[in-house]
């Protein structure tokens, strides 16, 4: 058959597709699918045995006989891309069927989470397959109006990506606006929902304003919200935008406990970004320019702990900021098991060799390392990156002008903050512009008889009340 | 057109705020006391630095001494300047142990403000060490 031929030139040397002929009732039909991604078995119990059993006049109808909801007719040109998807193609002197066989042995199910840990909330985590991250997420919202708006990257993975929102309550605007930003990316392939977030975050700041999260609860509460959820086949963290600069303070068990204890963490949380970016700064700051800032006993202790540094202060203070980052790479990269071996060697070991050979002081240590585990407080990698590069900055400008350049430096980044907008709402949102109902969950949580949404967010804003 | 104004006020203000010197504390001279002496028209300053040393025990003190001649209090710490490599770091000056009945001139002439001010008759070396 012409076609047949065509199909397997097209398919190169590869072994993993799979051509049968077989002949029903004195009518050849064609059947192609790709072993690696279907079920054969599934394959041989539902369809080749059926198929075997049809007449003539029954296979001109196939979409009727055959006992597979998936079933589907195809055109002649997508067969290999239906193939390639895990579907099982019949092709007959009539026409072209795609059948869904997609073999459940290359997932690896429901996880548990792995870097947005909660204590009281659900452990479930996403996984790679898109249906089963949608299902994690329908069975939480159990509506119609949560719409999933399909869409398909990349020329060679084809990727599926899904825009999740809840009809509702959603500004119509924004599913279109991210709709139409996702159909302007044309590229081969995109491997993980990551690789989306340039085209839909299009502003040169280092702030994150798309959310990365592995939680489905964190994602059906962001629908509830009205926000936007994309999920992306093969890819365990889906995206949640707009996400504003206080959303970055927040967790989910934030709202699986009372408002007081929550108010209580994320003031820390406030205390620890500023210590992540500013610390290293100021210590270099008034050590080396501004000691008229430092009590006498502190002057005279720091000064006695570095007594035999040879070093300049900001040398020492990046090369403990490049000691702690290529000990949490290394930490990361390696398997849970050596990963302690790795944190004992360079917590312990190194940092007691480093200070007891002189080459840093204790005090360093202290400061790097109070900054560092601020930094890792917060579960978004990204928001852990752009502190990062704020406190090298602000390091550089502490040296160079003193207390004056870590001034500049913090207004510069503040600046940078209140300008950053995000689908057209400001990232400082809710206290610029001010949205009284929205503060009462911000920095502080008040529990309260109505929930509300954020107005800036969506025009639904009553979620209900506690009775 | 807003970046290049941000950059010019960026720039004056760096002309008017007068940015302290960078030195590390180790190149640092903490001055603890301070003794002026007066004879035959003729000043001598004392300067009394503190150096923490860090040991087995913790933090102990040790104690270096400045010394200068001069026909002025001004030429006499210029000299100890001129002397040592450190920076002579005078805000932080606890006592100031003088033969000089008015002690304002040091203060405005070193610009220091000293917690306690002692005057003295006897060797103002043997007071600033036993202090």
């Amino acid at each position: 058959m012409k076609l047949i031929r065509k199909l397997k030139k097209e398919i190169g040397p590869s072994k993993d597709y799979i051509f049968k002929e077989v002949e029903v009732d004195g009518c050849k039909i064609d059947i192609i699918f790709n072993e690696v991604l279907t079920n054969s078995e599934d394959i041989n119990d539902f369809i080749l045995r059926k198929l075997l059993i049809l007449k003539k006049c029954e296979i001109k109808k196939l979409l009727d006989v055959l006992p597979n909801t998936n079933i589907k007719e195809i055109e002649e040109a997508a067969i290999l891309d239906f193939v390639n998807k895990g579907y099982l193609v019949v092709i007959t002197k009539w026409r072209i069927y795609a059948s869904e066989f997609k073999s459940s042995g290359l997932d690896r199910g429901v996880g548990i989470v792995q870097s947005e840990l909660s204590i009281t909330g659900p452990k479930d985590s996403f996984s790679e397959n898109f249906n089963t991250n949608l299902g994690l997420i329908r069975r939480r919202i159990k509506s119609s109006e949560l719409f999933v708006d399909d869409i398909e990257i990349g020329r060679s993975t084809k990727t599926k990506v899904g825009i999740l929102y809840m009809n509702h309550i959603v500004n119509p605007d924004l599913p279109k606006k991210i709709k139409n930003r996702l159909d302007q990316i044309d590229i081969d392939g995109i491997i993980d929902s990551s690789y989306l977030k340039h085209s839909l975050d299009s502003n040169n700041n280092l702030f994150p304003t798309i959310m990365m999260s592995e939680r489905p609860d964190k994602s059906a509460m962001a629908l509830l919200e009205g926000k936007v959820v994309i999920l992306v086949d093969m890819s365990p963290y889906v995206l949640i935008l707009p996400s504003f600069f206080i959303d970055f303070f927040h967790t989910s068990d934030d709202y699986y406990q009372k408002g007081l204890n929550t108010s209580f963490i994320r003031i820390i949380r406030l205390f620890a970004f500023f210590i992540a970016v500013f610390t290293p700064a100021i210590y270099i700051a008034v050590t080396t320019r501004n000691y008229d800032f430092v009590p006498l006993p502190l002057l005279i202790m720091l000064k006695a702990g570095r007594t035999f540094v040879p070093f300049p202060a900001y040398v020492e203070a990046l090369f403990m900021i490049v000691c702690f980052e290529i000990l949490k790479e290394s930490d990361l990269r390696v398997s849970s098991t050596s990963g302690s071996a790795v944190s004992i060697l360079g917590g312990l070991i190194l940092g007691d060799a480093a200070v007891s050979a002189g080459i840093v002081s204790p005090i360093m240590i202290i400061v790097i390392a109070i900054s560092s585990i601020a930094g890792l407080i917060f579960s978004s990698f990204e928001l852990g990156n752009a502190l990062r590069s704020y406190k090298i900055l602000l390091l550089f400008l502490g040296t160079l002008l003193g207390i004056y350049g870590v001034v500049l430096g913090g207004i510069y980044m503040f600046y940078k903050l209140f300008s950053l907008k995000v689908f057209g709402v400001s990232y400082l949102s809710p206290f610029i512009p001010f949205e009284k109902s929205e503060i009462l969950d911000s920095i502080i949580k008040k529990d309260r008889n109505i929930q509300t949404r954020n107005s800036l967010l969506t025009k639904n804003i009553v979620r209900g009340k506690y009775k | 057109m807003k970046k290049v104004l941000i950059t010019v006020l960026i720039i004056l203000s760096l002309l008017i705020i007068k940015i302290p010197p960078y030195v590390e504390l180790n190149n640092l001279a903490i001055i603890d006391s301070i003794g002026v002496s007066y004879n035959d028209r003729n000043y001598t300053i004392y300067l009394k630095e503190i150096i923490p040393v860090k040991d087995e025990n913790g933090i102990t003190y040790e104690y270096e001494f400045y010394k200068s001649n001069g026909d002025s209090i001004d030429a006499c710490y210029k000299n100890i300047k001129n002397k040592t490599k450190k920076k002579l770091y005078l805000k932080r000056i606890k006592l100031l142990i003088t033969n000089l009945k008015n002690s304002d001139n040091i203060l405005e002439e070193l610009d220091i403000n000293p917690e306690e001010i002692l005057h003295s008759s006897e060797n103002i070396y043997k007071e600033l060490k036993k202090n």
